[in-house]
C-alpha cells in the first residue's frame, strides 16, 4: 500500500512540467443567462410555505468559516454580474431537515429537531454540521452515495469479497480517509480479501479493459469507453490511448487464488506464474524447470485425483484474491485497424495526458499509475471530486455532467471551480473538511430555488435546488419513523464475515504449507478411504441404468452426491483441522440486515406499555405487523442493490450496473407502493416509533401537529390547520391514520427543501 | 466520422425518464420517437409483414442440456442414458423426458445449430437476451424493450412487456428509458405488486385519504415549479386509475378455474406460463418466463428429467391452451438458454457448460411447424446451418416485423440495432 511518502516523491519528481495547465480551458462561459425577474416574481407568490417558515425567525447566520466566506464572495459576484437576487435565507426548520438529510441521510427525529430549534447558540448550524459529519449517519449516507458511483453490488460472483469491500468503504468513510489516499489504496490493493476488503475494487469486474474505463470515468471524470473498440468518435482519445492506459492496470490478476496449488494445468491457480511471462521467458522457464515439470507429468494421475478432491475445497476461495504481475501487458485486438500498430501487438503503459507515470526504482507500474491518478497536479482528479461534492450539496454541479469532461469543458463559474479545487487540495482531500465548508456557506443556507433550472441552462447558485430524496434517504427516513435512530449499526463489524475470512485465510495458509506434494498425498489417502464406497455406488448405478428404474437412479445420484460431499469435507478436514473445517463448511450466509442477530424487533418498555393497553386481537395484529415490518435497518445495512420490485428499487435505487445509475423520477409503482404497500401500515402500527411518540400528545390536534413535526419538521401552516380541523371533525378517531397516510402519499415528504 | 444524434445525453435521459412503467403516460414517452433512425452497415435489411404479434419467451436459466432435451442425436454415445422419442412431427425426435411437449412439435421448429461465444452464465445469459456481449459501460435492451421501443403498446394501462423471474440481473430496458421497461413480476401468483387496497382500508376511506393528500400537498405543489413535483401529483392519479382498471384482472390468476391451474402446474414456472397467456390476451406483447436449475454439473441424468417434468407440464399446457384459443398463430413461443452442456459426461455424471453447440425452439407465430433447423455431429460440433444468438434474436425480430437495420443511439451516443448484426433465419416461416 502506498503512503504519502511515495506520493510526495512523485510530486517532486514531476517538477513544473507534470501537467500542462491547458487541459481544461479557462475561458468565459459563453452563455450567461439574463436575469429572469418575471419568474422571480411568480416564485415569490409560490413561497407561502416558506414565508410561513420565515416567520419562525431567521436571521441569516453569517458564515463562520473564512473559506465559506470566500465561496460566498464568488457567488455574490456571480449574482451581481447576472443581475440576480439570491434566494431568501432558509429557516431553521428547513435547515434542520435539510442538514440531517444531506449529511446523515435521513430526516431528524422530533427530539433531534427540537434540540436544534430550541438551542440559543448563534453558531448552532455550524455545530449541527459538525455533529452530523461526525455521526454514523454520515457514513451510511456517503456509503450509499459511493456505492452508486463505484457500483458496489452484493449481486456478484464473490459475495464475501463484495461484503468485505462494502465494509472497507464504510470504514474509510467513517475514518475520513483522505480521498486521494482512498483512491491510491483501492488502485494498489493486492492479496486476499482477508488482508483487505479493498480487493473488491478489482473483483468488481470480470473484464480488465472495462474496469479501466470505469476507473477513469469515476476518478478523472473522463469517458474513454468508446475507445476500447475504436477511436473515440466525439473526443480525442484513440484506441491506442485506451490500451496505453489499460496497460497500467492489466497486470492485476483477479482469477487466480494467489498461490500455486498444483502447478501447470491445475485449476487456474498455476497460471499466474507462467501468465506474466513473455513467450521467450516462458520457454526459458520451461527449459529451466524441466525436471520439475517431468515430475509433474509423472504425477499427472495424482494431479487428477487432487483436482477432483480439491474441486469443492477450493470453491470458497474463488474471487477472494488479486495478484499483481508486473510483466502482464495487454495486446491490441486482432482486428486493430489503425496504421500506428499491428493487431495483437503488446502495448506498453502510457498515460492519457500530462506526464507519463514512470515507476521509480523498485516501484510497480500500478503504484506509479495510482500516484499519477490521485495527484493534485492531475488537472482532472481534483476538479472531479470537488465538483462532485459541490453537486452533492447544491444539487447541480459547476460542471455537468460530472463525468464526461472533455478538453472543451468549461465550468459554469470557473473562478469558483478553481477555488474549490484549490480548497480540496488545502483540505488535503478530507471530504468532511471540504463539505463542512460548503454546508457553512451562506449560499447553501438559503431557500431552495423555487423554479426548476431548465436543462442545459447555466445556474448561478442563488441557493441549492430542490431535490427529491434518494431512494435510500426515503427508506432511511421511514426507518427512523418506524424504529427510531439505528445509525449506529453502520459502524458495527460483521462478526460472521470476519470469522469466515479467518477460515479462508487459514485454508490458504495450510495449503501453502502442505505444498503440492503434501496435497497430492492427502488427496490420495482421502480417495483411497472412499474407494470402496465409490465402487459400490458405481455398481448400483450400472444396475439402475440396466433396469431403467427412475427411483433407483435418483437414489444412486443422491448417494453419489453425498459421497462427493463427504470426500471434499474430509479433504477439508485434512487440510484445516476439524474445527475450522466445520466452520468453513457452514459456508458464509450473509447476515446483512441483522448483524450479530441484533436489530430486529426487540420489544422496548415503551412498546410493552403500548401492547398492554391493547385488546388481544389488536395485540396480535400489532406484533404480526411488527415482525413482518422490514423497516428495521438502514439501506446501507441491507443487501444492495435491493431486488427489483423492492421499495428501494421502486424509488430509483441504482442497480449498480452502471456508474451513478440511481434515479429520482416519479413513477406509478412508487405511488402504488405508498398507497397500498406496507409502509403506511407499518408507520401506523401502534408499536412504531412515530406512533409511540404521538401517544404522548393529549388531543388529536396535538397529535396531528406532532405528525407534521415527525415527517416535515414543521408545524402545519394556517391553511393546513383549517383542513386538519375539518378532518378531525369529519373523521374523529380515524383522523390520525388518515393524515399519516395522506402525508406519506404527498410529494412534500419526498423532497429536500 | 461524426454522428449527430438527436437522442438525449445520459443525464438528459434520466431527467426525461418517463413517469410510468404501467403505461399511464405523463410525459411523451420516447417510445414512438424515430430519432436516429438510419440504416446500419452489417445489420440485416430483411423485412416482412410481421407473422407474430406476441412473444412468450421461455428462458431456461443455467444452461439447458441440448442432448437431453431438444438436441437429441439418437444412438450417439454422447447421449448417455437419455433416449429419443417420436413426436407429432414426422421425423422429428426429442427427449423422452418431454412426452407432452412432443405432441406439439408439428407446430414448432427446433434450432439445433446455435453456437455462442460466451461460456459463463452471466455473460451467456446477457448475450442471449441482448445480442451483445456484456462489456463496457453500456447496458443493452432486451427484446421486449426493443419491441415496445419500436411498436409501442397495444394496451395503454398495461406494460409493454413483462418478465416473470427471480433473476435480478435481467438487462430489462437496457439504455432505453423507463417507459419501455419491462415490468418485473417476482411471484406470478401474487399479481401486480401493491395494486390492491390494504385489506384494513375501505374504499371510501381510501378515497378520503387520496383527496386529503392532494389537498394537504397543494401548498408544496404551488411553491415549487418543478416537473418532478408536478409529476408526483399526476402519478397518484394514474395509480388510482390503474387500481380501478379492468385490465388489472390480467394479473389475477385466481380467476382461472382450478383445472387450468392443474394443467399448468402449481410451480412458479407453470403459474408464470399461465400468467403469460393472460397477459398476452390482454395486450401485453412480450412476456418472459424463466425456469432455473439447468446447471447440471452433477448427476445430469437425474436433474434434467426433474427439470423436464416441470418444463413439460407448463409448456405443453401453454401450447395447448394457446392453440385452443386460436392464439398460437399470432403468438411466437420461444424456448432458449444461455448455452448447452458438454457432450462429454464428467466424473460426477454431470455435463459442464458448452456454448459451442446448443438448441432452442420456436412454436407458432407464423413458423412452419415440424422442422428441425441445423444439425450437430453428436451434439459436439455444428455441422450444418450454424447460427448465433444475434441470428436467433434477429429471427424473433423478423417474426415481429421489427426493423433490424434501424440504428438507435444509446445515451453514450453509440449506435445499436435490435439484434446487432444478426441475420434472421427466414426459411422457417
Amino acid at each position: 500500500m502506498e503512503n504519502s511518502k511515495s506520493f510526495n516523491a512523485v510530486r517532486s519528481l514531476g517538477a513544473n512540467t507534470l501537467f500542462p495547465q491547458n487541459n481544461i480551458k479557462k475561458s468565459e462561459s459563453p452563455s450567461f443567462q439574463g436575469a429572469d425577474t418575471s419568474s422571480f416574481a411568480t416564485m415569490k407568490t409560490r413561497l407561502f410555505i416558506l414565508v410561513a417558515a420565515l416567520t419562525a425567525g431567521t436571521a441569516l447566520h453569517a458564515a463562520a468559516l473564512p473559506e465559506a466566506q470566500k465561496i460566498d464572495s464568488f457567488l455574490s459576484k456571480e449574482w451581481q454580474k447576472n443581475n440576480l437576487k439570491p434566494n431568501a435565507p432558509a429557516s431553521d426548520e428547513v435547515m434542520v431537515r435539510r442538514l440531517y438529510l444531506d449529511i446523515a441521510g435521513r430526516i431528524p427525529s422530533v427530539e433531534e429537531a427540537q434540540e436544534f430549534m430550541q438551542s440559543k447558540n448563534p453558531g448552532k448550524r455550524a455545530e449541527l454540521v459538525d455533529k452530523l459529519l461526525a455521526s454514523d449517519g454520515f457514513t451510511s449516507n456517503m456509503f450509499n452515495y459511493w456505492a452508486d458511483i463505484l457500483r458496489l453490488s452484493d449481486n456478484v460472483k464473490g459475495r464475501i469479497t463484495a461484503e468485505a469491500y462494502a465494509e472497507y468503504v464504510k470504514d474509510c468513510l467513517k475514518k475520513n480517509k483522505p480521498y486521494d489516499q482512498f483512491v491510491r489504496d483501492l488502485m494498489t490493493t493486492e492479496g486476499g480479501v482477508w488482508d483487505s476488503g479493498a480487493i473488491g475494487f478489482y473483483q468488481r469486474d470480470d473484464n480488465k479493459l472495462d474496469h479501466l474505463a470505469y476507473t477513469v470515468q469515476v476518478f478523472l471524470g473522463t469517458s474513454i469507453v468508446c475507445a476500447q473498440c475504436h477511436n473515440h468518435p466525439f473526443d480525442k482519445w484513440t484506441q491506442m490511448d485506451y490500451y496505453g492506459m489499460a496497460a497500467f492496470t492489466y497486470g492485476m490478476d483477479t482469477k487466480g487464488y494467489g498461490f500455486t496449488v498444483i502447478g501447470k494445468g491445475g485449476n487456474k491457480a498455476g497460471a499466474p506464474a507462467l501468465k506474466g511471462m513473455t513467450k521467450e521467458e516462458r520457454k526459458k522457464y520451461l527449459a529451466e524447470h524441466k525436471e520439475e515439470i517431468q515430475k509433474q507429468m509423472a504425477n499427472r494421475e495424482g494431479l487428477a485425483e487432487v483436482r477432483k478432491s480439491l474441486q469443492d475445497v477450493l470453491k470458497p476461495l474463488r474471487y477472494t484474491n488479486v495478484t499483481w504481475n508486473e510483466k502482464e501487458l495487454p495486446s491490441l485486438p486482432k482486428d486493430y485497424k489503425y496504421p500506428d500498430a499491428k493487431g495483437g501487438q503488446t502495448i506498453q503503459a502510457k498515460t492519457l495526458f500530462g506526464h507519463n507515470a514512470t515507476p521509480v526504482e523498485g516501484q510497480t507500474r500500478i503504484t506509479a499509475f495510482a500516484n499519477w491518478m490521485a495527484s493534485p497536479e492531475n488537472p482532472r482528479f481534483t476538479t472531479v471530486i470537488a465538483n462532485r461534492m459541490w453537486k452533492k450539496a447544491f444539487g447541480i454541479g459547476l460542471i455537468e455532467p460530472v463525468d464526461e469532461i472533455t478538453d472543451s469543458t468549461v465550468a459554469s463559474n470557473t473562478e469558483l471551480m478553481d477555488y474549490l479545487s484549490q480548497l480540496m487540495i488545502e483540505k488535503k482531500y478530507s471530504i468532511k473538511d471540504f463539505l463542512r465548508v460548503l454546508y457553512n456557506t451562506d449560499g447553501y443556507q438559503r431557500s431552495a430555488t423555487a423554479t426548476e433550472v431548465p436543462l442545459g441552462e447555466v445556474y448561478h447558485f442563488t441557493g441549492p435546488v430542490l431535490r427529491r430524496m434518494s431512494a435510500e434517504q426515503i427508506w432511511d427516513s421511514m426507518v427512523l419513523l418506524a424504529k427510531g435512530n439505528v445509525d449506529g449499526e453502520t459502524s458495527e463489524q460483521n462478526a460472521r464475515l470476519h470469522t469466515y475470512l479467518g477460515d479462508l485465510k487459514s485454508l490458504v495458509d495450510n495449503m501453502r504449507e502442505k505444498g503440492t506434494e503434501g496435497l497430492i498425498e492427502a488427496a490420495k489417502r482421502n480417495n483411497e478411504a472412499h474407494d470402496e464406497d465409490q465402487k459400490k455406488i458405481e455398481e448400483l448405478r450400472k444396475q439402475a441404468l440396466a433396469s431403467g428404474d427412475k427411483e433407483m437412479m435418483k437414489e444412486v445420484a443422491d448417494k453419489a452426491n453425498a459421497l462427493r460431499k463427504k470426500n471434499s469435507n474430509d479433504m477439508l478436514t485434512a487440510i484445516l483441522g476439524e474445527e475450522r473445517a466445520e466452520d468453513l463448511r457452514k459456508g458464509y450466509v450473509s447476515s446483512k440486515g441483522g448483524k450479530g442477530g441484533k436489530g430486529g424487533n426487540q420489544i422496548t418498555p415503551e412498546m410493552r406499555a403500548a401492547l398492554a393497553a391493547m385488546s388481544k386481537e389488536e395485540r396480535r395484529n400489532a406484533i404480526a405487523l411488527g415482525t413482518t415490518m422490514t423497516l428495521t435497518h438502514r439501506a446501507s445495512e441491507i443487501s444492495s442493490p435491493a431486488k427489483p420490485g423492492h421499495f428501494l428499487r421502486t424509488f430509483g435505487q441504482s442497480d449498480r450496473e452502471l456508474i451513478s445509475n440511481a434515479n429520482d423520477e416519479p413513477s406509478v409503482p412508487q405511488a402504488l407502493a405508498l398507497l397500498n404497500g406496507p409502509a403506511s401500515e407499518v408507520l401506523n402500527n401502534p408499536l412504531s416509533k412515530m406512533r409511540l411518540s404521538l401517544s404522548k400528545a393529549a388531543t388529536t390536534e396535538e397529535k396531528l401537529d406532532m405528525l407534521y413535526q415527525s415527517f416535515l419538521c414543521r408545524a402545519p401552516t394556517a391553511q393546513e390547520k383549517v383542513i386538519l380541523g375539518q378532518v378531525i371533525q369529519e373523521r374523529g378517531d380515524k383522523a390520525v391514520n388518515d393524515v399519516t397516510h395522506a402525508i406519506i402519499t404527498g410529494s412534500q415528504f419526498l423532497y429536500i427543501q | 466520422m461524426k454522428h449527430i444524434s438527436s437522442e438525449p445525453t445520459r443525464r438528459d435521459f434520466i431527467l426525461r425518464t418517463a413517469q410510468t412503467c404501467l403505461g399511464v403516460t405523463v410525459l411523451n414517452a420516447l417510445a414512438s420517437s424515430k430519432a436516429g433512425a438510419v440504416p446500419f452497415e452489417g445489420s440485416s435489411k430483411a423485412k416482412q409483414i410481421a407473422t407474430a404479434r406476441n412473444v412468450i419467451y421461455l428462458y431456461m436459466s443455467g444452461g439447458m442440456s441440448h442432448l437431453d432435451t431438444f438436441g437429441v442425436v439418437p444412438g450417439a454415445d454422447t447421449m448417455g442414458p437419455t433416449k429419443a422419442i417420436k413426436t407429432s412431427a414426422d421425423g422429428v425426435q426429442i427427449s423422452e423426458y418431454l412426452p407432452e411437449t412432443a405432441k406439439y412439435m408439428h407446430r414448432g421448429v427446433i434450432f439445433n445449430s446455435l453456437a455462442s461465444t460466451q461460456g459463463a452464465h452471466a455473460q451467456g445469459n446477457y448475450f442471449m437476451h441482448t445480442s451483445y456481449t456484456l462489456r463496457g459501460a453500456t447496458r443493452h435492451p432486451s427484446m421486449g424493450a426493443w419491441l415496445t421501443r419500436f411498436q409501442g403498446k397495444s394496451n395503454a394501462t398495461l406494460p409493454g412487456s413483462v418478465i416473470v423471474t427471480g433473476d435480478s440481473k435481467h438487462p430489462g430496458p437496457g439504455f432505453f428509458d423507463a417507459s419501455v421497461a419491462p415490468l418485473v413480476v417476482n411471484n406470478p401468483a401474487a399479481g401486480l405488486q401493491n395494486s390492491h387496497r390494504m385489506t384494513s382500508l375501505g374504499e371510501s376511506d381510501f378515497d378520503y385519504r387520496v383527496n386529503l393528500s392532494a389537498k394537504l400537498d397543494a401548498g408544496f405543489q404551488n411553491a415549487y415549479n418543478y416537473k418532478g413535483v408536478r409529476n408526483y401529483a399526476d402519478v397518484y392519479k394514474d395509480a388510482v386509475k390503474v387500481m380501478k382498471s379492468e385490465d388489472l384482472v390480467a394479473f389475477d390468476l385466481a380467476s382461472e378455474p382450478e383445472k387450468v391451474h392443474e394443467a399448468y402446474g402449481g410451480d412458479s414456472f407453470g403459474q408464470g406460463c399461465l400468467l403469460a397467456r393472460r397477459l398476452v390476451e390482454h395486450g401485453v406483447r412480450f412476456v418472459e418466463v424463466s425456469l432455473g436449475g439447468w446447471d447440471t454439473h452433477n448427476e445430469n441424468f437425474v436433474r434434467v428429467p426433474e427439470r423436464c417434468n416441470t418444463l413439460d407440464q407448463g409448456l405443453s399446457a401453454l401450447l395447448g391452451d394457446l392453440d385452443r384459443r386460436g392464439m398460437l398463430n399470432e403468438t411466437l413461443v420461444v424456448l432458449t438458454s444461455e448455452f448447452g452442456r458438454t457432450p462429454h459426461i464428467n466424473g460426477n455424471n454431470g455435463r459442464d457448460h458448452y456454448p459451442k453447440a446448443f438448441s432452442s425452439v420456436m412454436w407458432g407465430g407464423g413458423v412452419r411447424g415440424g422442422q428441425v433447423y441445423g444439425k450437430t455431429d453428436k451434439g459436439i460440433e455444428v455441422s450444418e446451418n450454424k447460427i448465433t444468438p444475434p441470428d436467433f434474436n434477429a429471427t424473433i425480430g423478423y417474426a415481429l416485423g421489427l426493423p433490424l437495420d434501424t440504428v438507435v443511439y444509446s445515451p453514450s451516443k453509440r449506435p445499436f440495432t435490435v439484434a446487432d448484426k444478426g441475420q434472421p433465419v427466414t426459411s422457417i416461416f
